[in-house]
């Protein structure tokens, strides 16, 4: 677990369309300028899914190269963003699965390093390590819910093509999700 | 039976659980992240494709990407030239999602057998296939269940081999379900004991261990049968096997009869459904051959089309009339590290079982012929997820109750059903297998609602919640067996 960042700069909004119509035709390099704008949130929702920096690339390179053959056909009804969370997510699903009887930890997933700086001084190292932990043993589902609503800032209509279920099923894992994590942060905050 | 709709949440976004998520670091790409993905674009098969007719915009199921296909010879070069270091990625979607679901609608409806006893399988006409020929005239002759059944199996993923591409390992399976699964160059060992119940797997590779350092993840409190059985089982056991035993001993017309390895065998080659999780690459395809005496796989190949995606295949067969005990304990050597887990599950009579569980002990008392009670076990403490991603709610004070016939077995389980809602213990997120509901009138208690599925790469199980109680019947029994058992259950009287 290394090279880990906890306050970069995040890329706002969708990519430039001309970036976009020129991704579609088959140019690599706008389609890594595509990918490279949203590559921060990917990377936010893979490796927090997946706790690990190696499966995060090996997902994520699967996301992408999948992104880039689909890309001809994207008429962008919906928002190229959710379209590559949705990818993602599913790549992330794919590799936890072939993973998960190999993990040495238990739950699949070791908390990131803990001790990386914050940018918000209210949140401590031990409530972060025991968000850490809440999150890691939360159902995969559950875990990609909460980080897409709550984390990332999704509608619930968006998570909910993301994850490819009904709204009310976001609104089933997110109650579920949310009292785990509140529950995580009241335990790292009392002394 | 439909489970209750969720309880909505209301806030759109919690800001305080937003906020603290947020902050949490994530990582940096590796430093050859890029250089990859650029090498990988470049690459032949990845080029961009037209447009596809009627695509939609947003969901890769119905907008779906060409498929990312990937046959096993390709996959040996490309591990091969990973280990050298040309890669360093996954090989991804397109192999990982190898979950089997035969697919026809309504195939579950042929498999009836209403008088609850087994017919003679004969083989039927079915669709060309690679393999050995299937016979085409002999019933199926009861086979004797040895003590123990060994096979060395090539072509099992999960570690690079010697070709590239996969690992040859060592089964033993015994008459009780024990099992050991040794890789021949030593990389992996797993070893589960019915009657421990223990089971241990060692583990070679990863952050921080090595063949001289190895990690040991020992799992005791298992019970004998699903859903609950949350252990890493060898390939050729896989759920697969327990839907083709189930359609040749229901005389499914899809079962024909062939012979593998000097093994007489039952032999399915049908449709599957893909894993929607898993892509276009995902298999829709199934040959299996399933040993008709041990009801082990000996071949499974699955398929995208025509092109393989796995296959592996048995060699050295041998059996023996003698369990060798020592074989099914993996020790864990003083100061090695270990991952240990207690599942929960302790053995008990039904009569123990009946006098501690907070609801009414529920037995069948209809099994089918050949079958009597193995095992009994009780979690009264370790809580217990199932269902898709876990979904269902954790339950404690669980039995689990096998029934055992030679190699075949099915379980009974009961759990107290609570205020949520249930779906399927047995579901996956991502299949969508057929099933069929049922409701079954139950002696002095509330109908038995619930559905019943005979799908790969589920065991064939069905569910259902009667007053309190969410009931699971599970094993290779054909539909119509499973809802025999399951009708006839009524509570247990002691003595």
């Amino acid at each position: 677990m290394t090279a880990a960042t906890a306050s970069p700069a995040r890329h706002g909004g969708e990519v430039a369309p001309d970036v976009l119509q020129r991704a579609k035709e088959g140019d690599r390099h706008a389609f890594t300028e595509v990918v490279r704008h949203y590559d921060y949130r990917l990377r936010a929702l893979a490796y927090r899914l997946l706790g690990d920096r190696a499966a995060m690339d090996d997902a994520l390179q699967e996301a992408y190269v999948k992104a880039f053959r689909a890309l001809p056909g994207f008429r962008g009804d919906a928002g190229v963003g959710t379209w590559l969370y949705q990818i993602t997510y599913r790549a992330c699903i794919d590799l936890h699965r072939r993973e998960s009887r190999h993990q040495v930890d238990a739950a699949g997933w070791s908390p990131p390093d803990a001790a990386a700086p914050t940018a918000d001084p209210a949140v401590t190292a031990a409530s972060r390590t025991d968000l850490q932990r809440a999150l890691a043993r939360l159902p995969v589902d559950q875990r990609a819910a909460v980080l897409l609503v709550d984390a990332e800032g999704l509608d619930y209509d968006a998570a909910a093509t993301v994850l490819g279920v009904a709204p009310g099923t976001i609104a089933s894992r997110l109650s579920r999700a949310r009292a785990a994590l509140r529950a995580a942060l009241a335990e790292g905050e009392t002394p | 039976m439909s489970p209750r709709p969720p309880e909505p949440e209301k806030r759109p976004r919690d800001d305080r659980v937003g906020a603290a998520l947020s902050d949490l670091p994530v990582a940096d790409h590796g430093p050859t992240f890029w250089s990859d993905l650029t090498d990988r674009l470049s690459e032949p098969t990845a080029a961009p494709q037209p447009p596809l007719s009627g695509a939609g915009p947003d969901d890769p199921t119905l907008n779906p990407p060409p498929a990312e296909t990937v046959s096993i010879e390709e996959r040996r070069v490309r591990r091969a030239a990973r280990r050298d270091g040309r890669f360093s990625r996954s090989l991804g979607a397109a192999a990982a999602a190898v979950a089997l679901v035969v697919a026809a609608a309504g195939a579950v409806s042929v498999i009836r057998d209403d008088n609850g006893t087994d017919r003679d399988v004969r083989a039927a006409d079915r669709p060309a296939a690679t393999g050995p020929a299937p016979s085409t005239t002999a019933p199926v002759a009861a086979a004797p269940v040895p003590a123990e059944f060994s096979a060395t199996y090539d072509g099992i993923e999960g570690f690079d081999g010697p070709d590239g591409c996969c690992s040859t390992y060592r089964l033993t399976v015994a008459s009780d379900g024990s099992f050991r699964w040794t890789s021949t160059d030593g990389a992996a060992d797993m070893a589960y004991d019915v009657l421990g119940p223990r089971h241990v797997e060692v583990v070679t590779r990863g952050a921080g261990v090595s063949k001289t350092r190895p990690n040991y993840l020992m799992s005791t409190g298992v019970p004998a049968g699903g859903p609950d059985q949350r252990i890493a089982k060898p390939d050729p056991l896989g759920p697969v096997a327990d839907f083709v035993v189930a359609l040749a001993r229901a005389g499914d017309s899809r079962i024909t009869t062939t012979t593998v390895a000097g093994r007489a065998a039952w032999h399915y080659d049908g449709p599957a459904v893909q894993d929607r999780l898993g892509g276009d690459g995902a298999p829709n395809h199934a040959v299996a051959d399933v040993d008709q005496a041990s009801g082990v796989l000996l071949e499974l190949t699955r398929r995208v089309d025509d092109l393989v995606i796995t296959r592996f295949t048995a060699s050295e067969v041998t059996t023996s009339d003698q369990i060798d005990r020592a074989r099914y304990r993996i020790e864990v050597p003083p100061g090695a590290a270990a991952n240990k887990f207690h599942l929960g599950f302790e053995p008990r009579t039904l009569d123990e079982a009946a006098a501690e569980l907070p609801y009414e002990l529920l037995v069948p008392n209809q099994v089918p012929d050949g079958f009597a009670l193995e095992s009994v076990s009780v979690d009264r403490d370790v809580p217990s997820p199932t269902g898709p991603e876990g979904m269902n709610p954790p339950a404690m004070h669980i039995v689990a109750m096998t029934w055992a016939d030679g190699a075949h077995r099915f379980t009974v389980t009961l759990r107290p059903k609570g205020t949520d809602p249930w779906d399927d213990p047995f579901g996956a997120e991502g299949m969508v297998p057929e099933d069929q509901p049922v409701r079954l009138p139950l002696a002095g208690r509330a109908p038995l609602g619930g559905k019943v599925v005979v799908d790969a790469p589920l065991v064939p199980h069905l569910w259902g919640i009667t007053g309190d109680i969410v009931v699971t019947v599970s094993g290779d029994l054909s539909r119509a067996k499973l809802e025999r058992v399951a009708g006839s259950l009524q509570p247990h009287r002691a003595g």
